[in-house]
């Protein structure tokens, strides 16, 4: 233990010099002067949000915080609710579903009254309606002949992949078939940017989408009509807390200027800018903005907006999630180990309880915890360290039971105790196992830690997430490549680390002769 | 004194010591002679309370031995094993001062004793620096013998202190131990399947056989009176060299 100590206080170290480097983790207090923008992982929203937070900061009476690539509305909503996010772009259908699950097309008063009990606040449209749609490749449309849903009745033999709320939702996909009478060969869960490539490479033949969808004429997609009236409105609204409302007035004023200004085939050519023309979001929303005198002059933005975001602050970010949960993993599986060996039976409970964790989805994992610890950093790095347990626990475990029972059996005789066994001699002589499961731990966090981004901790995997949103490689890599290079880094700062730490006699060295 | 009485034990119902009984005097050097799986390792286990037996008792100095976890007779045993036991990850100082340190002898004492030590076994003092992997067979024997008698041990248990060693060195290492132990006058008991060493440390042999005593008593009580044919044949299993003349031109 008094060779793994150094190693804990290294990491404490580095954890508290992140710490201090990252922006404030927490939710802030009623008293500070932020807003708190929320952005799910696709390209509208990215950029309604990037809007949102261009107006606060130019109405000045707040600082706008973004906090982008969040995993889904639900996730928003409960965050809106807890007051741990401000403001939204959201939409009228998801919200019914939502909140009056059981009342069919509500109307607007009775969604205000719904939201108003929860401290939410709404606007008015922004104009346009994206709802869901189902799309076709284009060449199949004219072969098929198909233009409404109701055309694909006859057809048994197509392929669908749907995105994951399209499929949950009860105005989704299963009961469209319902309404319309289509069957499927196979129905799949799908991303929607992964779709429209499964789409185009023939994988699957139809899909959602959104009627704005700015990607759809690069992917020379057809829309099918919806010609049962079935699919609900899904108008954008600014979704506010009332809270935040009153004490910024103006500046709700300035955002609710958003209202009734972006047409459908605004938004979806708004949308193209970011998508095809593959633009950054926050110059697209800056310029739709100006060029509809939303904003004044503008200032160039400093920092926070999706793209221009210092790589430092997503590695602060990165490296806080990842130390933190190593901290939390060493300071328990090491004990656990040690149990597993001690007790062989609680320790096997135990070993089974930790690998069963380990089974758990990473983001299923989350969903769990976002009830329990809200959003954020709190949740990942609980969830990163559940998932470090058992490298941990396991290396320390099996470095315990690989020593030479008869230098144990010798350090009985020489009168020490089990205690002092185990400091001096057990985990002293085990730590080259145990630092290679901390090593381990380590390398599997820092890429874990990527899906951070979904429930609003940062890191590289804001940069994944957005990149996946808008289809754009250059800044999935942003997210890729520095997540690559720091796996390496700890990698090799653990090699060194067991130089160090590792007593020289264990070390493979060729005995000297005399 | 260590009185045994009637020490059985057996392991996974194979019997390892049968009933047996032995007194060994004190500041004597008393050897557990016998083949391999006699039971004369296990007997010194028992002695050191590592170990209790299924029946019987030990006493030391009078008072029974109960073993416990750690050895309860930790305080007043040296112990050395056939390897030496020593540690890998701590130097060869850490090794030998490892109890001292650990019962909060003063460092300035640990120091002297060190010095005195090394030379008493014959060890470089500046080797106690490196970690066992990097000393011969001999050096880490010395430094494990250092390690048994730090504390000044009113008993000194040795396994087959010099099984894993090369002729040349087990003889030096010989000389060495019974310098140590005309010069300190421990008790000693040491276990060895060793004829010629037995003969030249042992003031007392006991030759074991299938877990029970065939004879104690010196080495010429051992050739001259034997109890058993099988005394005999164990003494003499050793090939002596061959005559120069047997060897031919």
């Amino acid at each position: 233990m008094n060779r793994l100590r150094p190693l804990i206080l290294l990491l404490s170290w580095l954890l508290f010099i992140t710490g201090t480097a990252l922006p404030s983790k927490a939710a802030p207090p009623p008293s500070s002067r932020k807003i708190i923008v929320a952005a799910k992982p696709f390209t509208e929203s990215y950029i309604l949000s990037e809007m949102l937070a261009q107006i606060i900061d130019a109405e000045g009476e707040a600082t706008a915080v973004r906090k982008f690539g969040l995993g889904g509305p639900t996730l928003v909503v409960d965050g809106l609710k807890a007051g741990e996010l401000d403001l939204d772009v959201s939409y009228t259908g998801a919200l019914s579903h939502l909140f009056l699950p059981q009342t069919p097309n509500p109307s607007r008063a009775e969604l205000l009254t719904a939201l108003r009990s929860h401290g939410l606040l709404l606007s008015e449209s922004l104009g346009f309606n994206n709802t869901y749609a189902i799309a076709v490749r284009t060449a199949m449309a004219q072969t098929l002949r198909l233009a409404n849903i109701s055309d694909l009745i006859p057809h048994h033999t197509l392929r669908g992949a749907f995105t994951p709320d399209f499929l949950n939702y009860d105005d989704g996909f299963y009961k469209l078939q319902q309404v319309y009478g289509v069957a499927l060969q196979s129905i799949k869960p799908m991303q929607h940017s992964l779709a429209y490539q499964a789409l185009q490479s023939r994988e699957i033949d139809l899909t959602d989408a959104y009627t704005t969808d700015g990607a759809l004429p690069q992917f020379e997609l057809t829309l099918l009509k919806d010609d049962r009236g079935f699919f609900p409105t899904y108008f954008a609204v600014i979704l506010i807390r009332a809270e935040i409302a009153e004490r910024f007035p103006k500046t709700w004023q300035a955002l609710r200027k958003l209202e009734g200004q972006l047409s459908e085939a605004q938004m979806t050519a708004v949308n193209a800018q970011v998508d095809v023309h593959k633009r950054e979001v926050s110059a697209v929303a800056r310029e739709f903005l100006v060029q509809h005198k939303l904003i004044g002059n503008p200032r160039p933005p400093t920092r926070g907006a999706v793209l221009d975001e210092g790589l430092w602050i997503a590695t602060a970010e990165h490296l806080y999630l990842v130390l933190s949960a190593l901290l939390l993993s060493c300071l328990l599986g090491v004990p656990l180990g040690i149990v597993a060996v001690q007790f062989r039976r609680t320790g096997q409970v135990l070993i089974a309880v930790t690998s069963l964790l380990q089974t758990i989805p990473s983001l299923a994992l989350l969903c769990f915890l976002i009830p329990i610890m809200g959003i954020g950093a709190m949740p990942t790095i609980f969830a990163l360290f559940l998932y470090g347990l058992l490298p941990v626990a396991q290396s320390t475990t099996a470095g315990l039971l690989s020593l030479d029972s008869r230098l144990i059996e010798t350090a009985k005789i020489l009168g020490l105790t089990r205690l002092q066994r185990l400091r001096l001699i057990e985990l002293p002589m085990a730590s080259l196992y145990i630092l290679s499961g901390i090593k381990t731990t380590a390398v599997i966090n820092v890429a874990t830690a990527t899906i951070a981004a979904l429930i609003g901790a940062g890191g590289y995997g804001r940069f994944i997430t957005s990149g996946l949103a808008m289809n754009d490689v250059r800044v999935i890599l942003k997210g890729a490549i520095p997540t690559a290079l720091m796996a390496i880094l700890f990698h090799a700062l653990f090699e060194q680390l067991s130089r160090w730490l590792v007593p020289k006699g264990l070390q493979t060295e060729p005995a000297r002769s005399p | 004194m260590i009185v045994l009485s009637h020490i059985s034990k057996q392991y996974q119902a194979l019997p390892i010591l049968r009933e047996v009984s032995l007194t060994l005097a004190a500041a004597q050097t008393h050897v557990l002679l016998g083949a391999s799986g006699c039971g004369k390792t296990t007997l010194l286990r028992i002695m050191a309370g590592a170990m209790a037996p299924d029946s019987g008792q030990v006493t030391v100095d009078g008072v029974k031995v109960i073993a416990a976890d750690p050895c309860p007779l930790a305080q007043i045993m040296g112990y050395m094993t056939q390897e030496g036991g020593l540690f890998p990850h701590l130097t060869a100082e850490q090794n030998v001062t490892l109890m001292a340190k650990v019962r909060g002898l003063p460092s300035a004492e640990r120091k002297a004793r060190l010095a005195e030590l090394s030379s008493l076994v014959g060890i470089d003092e500046r080797l106690l620096a490196h970690h066992p992997a990097q000393l011969s067979g001999g050096q880490r024997q010395r430094v494990a013998l250092m390690r048994a008698l730090f504390q000044q041990p009113k008993y000194l248990l040795l396994d087959e202190p010099m099984g894993a060693l090369d002729p040349i060195m087990r003889r030096e290492l010989q000389s060495t131990l019974k310098q140590v132990f005309e010069a300190l006058r421990t008790t000693v008991i040491l276990v060895t399947h060793d004829v010629g060493e037995a003969a030249f440390l042992g003031d007392t042999i006991t030759l074991l056989h299938q877990g029970s005593i065939l004879q104690h008593g010196s080495f010429l009580d051992l050739v001259q009176r034997p109890s058993d044919p099988h005394v005999t044949a164990f003494l003499q299993a050793q090939r002596p060299l061959p005559q120069l003349s047997e060897l031919g031109s």
